[in-house]
């Protein structure tokens, strides 16, 4: 079996934007996919030349290792595409297999507990709230800091009454925007801390080590770098510096390969992993592969449907995934038109 | 598919030649095998190959009746099951067993080798020679390493730790048997915690006066990290350690604390699960790891998908009486082949035979650790290793 070629089909959607499918395709008739942002598709091409094609697809963690080796800087164009590219490779051994991905993976029916991202105007919080609560069981949200102190605590109380059910309290998880300085975060944070119990917070791409460590011991609630890691590579310094509680992954940008070996590390250190939001929610298929999974970012599952989505239902607060063969990646034709 | 059922068989055996380091000088020949046979209802067995394997019946309800290709799952459900305890002596070695049939089933049930499963492209797994030859006498020690150079292996490692003077003869007849492969040699030895760390850097930097020593194995205890940092901070070598840990929690302090350089890795670090786990944490901390050696060089499927892999032991003392195996030394390395799971068949026969007569012998591995450990050396008396009787 090699590798023969990669493709991309371009799709749009009123609601999110431009969106890409890519099919790497092999030469028995079957092909992996993932979704990518569009202005990747010129180093997929690339990158399959020069270390695809022609090779078999089931050596995949040296397939990996080979496109990792490619990318110079890891949070471009190039690296995403690598990471696609991996994607795609999973999901084409696991139609291989004729079974899901999870099961590829060696886990079983994934049931990973999800963060939903607050997106709802400040005076509908609490209808928002109830509604992800008593249609999803959605218990956990991750709130975006404002500028204005009074704004998040409203804003948390609300929440905390709408999400919150007897058997289960609500977990509230908290954004730094970027700009802001580590002290800036550790005031507002400790500040919230007398009247909420917050379980972590998620600082600006670009902390450093040394600064994650100084916030993480400034406060109680767990600290993480919300762009998440990107390569194993960039987790050396954070574990060493014991800069972060919990390592989060972006899975778009480690590709799974990449992911499975630093979740692997963090479990090494007793640090839960959590992973940023990926399109179909990808991210659930790996959870029960993973030692020491925490929780998935995801949209709001009732707001504005993306092009492209998984085999997966949000049900009890979690994600749970379906027996669609691969990764469950497809394209909803009702919301986007396509385009080569 | 589930699993159904399965079937654990020990026995003992009587290896080819004996193997020995500087706790046990004379050595020991026999090896006890642990064997276990996973069995699912769809006729499709899994093999799992190690040590001990008692507590099996304590963790097997947690896989019956479960899908076989779901190994990670289980893993964790057998990992939570034995959190108290803790991953260690029968329990971790129970899990081992479990985990390494688990993925030999999964690769069986996809018809292809488990190191194709585990998603590596290449079946070759550089190897080198590692004698756990205290006990030879020296023309016994050139002859084994000169036969593995002749199949391309141009590196080597030896065990040292009593005799200063004996030690560096006998890694000149190490190097000058690997000539015949490698112009330069890579020379290693292994002290099997023998030393305290100190003990070590005194010894290590004396050698290194008269050798290139890329590498030198447990030279301190395995627990002492602050130790081992020390001897990696003063000798040139690299210091590899970590086969005689259970799991990757036993690595953190280790690892963080600079106290290895070449991680030595197995399936004893809780399965193949747990192997891979321990490597993962090398990787993102910049280590390379080493695969330790095992019956039927089994573990090379798992090096061969190792991204951070550099070399595999391998010590060939003639252990797989009841066992065939399809893999072949050639051209310096560990060469895998297309049989589906680990590649191996059990002779049901053989494996009877030994279980009606075990064998007799000098000495039963493990090998328990000598007088004198971390704080006096004591040097084999001249009947305890062949060397010391002069050539």
């Amino acid at each position: 079996m090699k590798l023969t070629g990669v493709s991309s089909e371009r799709l749009h959607c009123p609601s999110d934007g431009d969106a890409c499918l890519v099919s790497l395709q092999a030469d028995t008739g079957l092909a992996g996919r993932a979704a990518v942002p569009t202005t990747t598709v010129p180093a997929l091409s690339a990158l399959v030349a020069d270390c695809l094609a022609g090779e078999d697809p089931r050596g995949i963690v040296s397939l990996w290792q080979r496109l990792a080796d490619r990318i110079v800087r890891e949070d471009d164009d190039w690296s995403r595409a690598a990471a696609a590219l991996d994607v795609a490779l999973w999901d084409l051994r696991a139609r291989m297999r004729d079974e899901p991905l999870w099961q590829t993976l060696g886990g079983d029916r994934p049931r990973a507990t999800v963060s939903v991202l607050v997106d709802a105007p400040a005076d509908e919080l609490a209808v928002w709230g109830r509604r992800q609560r008593d249609s999803f069981g959605i218990t956990e949200c991750t709130w975006v800091l404002n500028d204005d102190e009074r704004i998040d605590a409203r804003g948390l109380r609300q929440l905390a009454d709408a999400l919150g059910r007897p058997e289960r309290p609500p977990v509230i998880r908290l954004r730094v925007p970027s700009g802001w300085s580590v002290q800036r975060a550790i005031d507002r944070v400790t500040t919230l801390e007398r009247r909420f119990d917050i379980a972590s917070v998620e600082l600006a791409s670009g902390t450093s080590p040394a600064d994650l460590r100084t916030f993480s011991d400034a406060v109680f609630a767990a600290a993480s770098d919300a762009r998440g890691i990107a390569s194993p590579r960039q987790l050396h310094p954070l574990l060493v510096a014991g800069a972060v509680d919990i390592v989060r992954i972006d899975v778009m940008r480690t590709g799974i390969t990449g992911a499975l070996q630093i979740a692997d590390a963090a479990f090494g250190l007793e640090l839960p992993v959590a992973f940023c939001q990926s399109p179909g929610d990808l991210a659930a298929q790996l959870a029960p592969a993973l030692p020491y999974f925490a929780s998935m970012d995801i949209g709001a599952p009732d707001g504005p449907q993306p092009v492209i989505r998984g085999d997966i239902r949000i049900e009890g607060g979690r994600a749970i995934a379906g027996d669609a063969v691969g990764n469950g990646l497809r394209v909803a034709p009702e919301d986007g038109e396509t385009a080569t | 598919m589930k699993i159904t059922g399965y079937r654990h068989e020990t026995y003992l055996m009587k290896m080819d030649r004996p193997i020995a380091d500087c706790n046990r000088p004379d050595g020991v020949e026999l090896l006890p095998g642990s064997i276990l046979f996973l069995d699912t209802d769809e006729n499709v067995t899994g093999l799992g190959l190690g040590f001990g394997g008692e507590a099996i019946a304590a963790l097997f309800p947690l896989l019956e009746g479960s899908d076989p290709r779901q190994s990670v799952a289980a893993w964790r459900r057998m990992n939570d099951a034995v959190h108290k305890g803790g991953n260690q002596g029968a329990a971790n070695a129970a899990l081992g067993l479990l985990d390494v049939a688990l993925w030999d089933l999964k690769a069986k049930v996809d018809d292809e080798p488990l190191w194709r499963s585990l998603g590596a492209g290449d079946r070759r797994v550089p190897a080198y020679a590692s004698g756990l030859d205290y006990c030879l006498s020296d023309d016994e020690l050139f002859a084994f390493y000169r036969r593995l150079a002749e199949r391309g292996i141009g590196a080597g490692k030896l065990k040292v730790g009593l005799d200063l003077a004996a030690d560096l003869r006998r890694i000149g007849i190490m190097r000058e048997a690997l000539k015949v492969s490698a112009a330069d040699p890579v020379l290693m030895i292994d002290a099997n915690e023998y030393w305290s760390a100190k003990q070590a850097v005194r010894y290590v930097r004396l050698i290194e006066e008269h050798f290139p020593i890329a590498c030198v194995e447990e030279p301190a205890r395995r627990w002492d990290y602050r130790g081992l940092a020390q001897v990696s901070r003063q000798v040139r070598a690299a210091v590899a350690t970590g086969e005689n840990l259970n799991s990757v929690a036993d690595f953190f302090p280790l690892i963080v604390n600079g106290g290895v350089d070449l991680v030595s890795v197995t399936t004893g670090h809780s399965g193949i699960t747990g192997c891979r786990q321990v490597a993962h944490l090398a990787l993102c901390h910049g280590l390379r790891v080493s695969m330790m050696n095992c019956q039927a060089n089994f573990m090379a499927h798992v090096a061969a998908a190792l991204p951070n892999h550099d070399l595999m032991e391998v010590v060939d003392p003639g252990r797989e009486h009841c066992l065939r195996f399809d893999n072949v030394l050639d051209d310096g390395c560990i060469v895998l082949g297309d049989s589906p799971g680990l590649g191996i068949e059990v002779d049901e026969a053989a494996l009877r035979a030994l279980q009606a007569n075990p064998p007799t012998g000098r000495g039963r591995f493990p090998l328990s650790r000598r007088e004198g450990a971390g704080c006096y050396p004591v040097p084999p008396a001249v009947d305890e290793v062949p060397w010391r009787r002069g050539p």
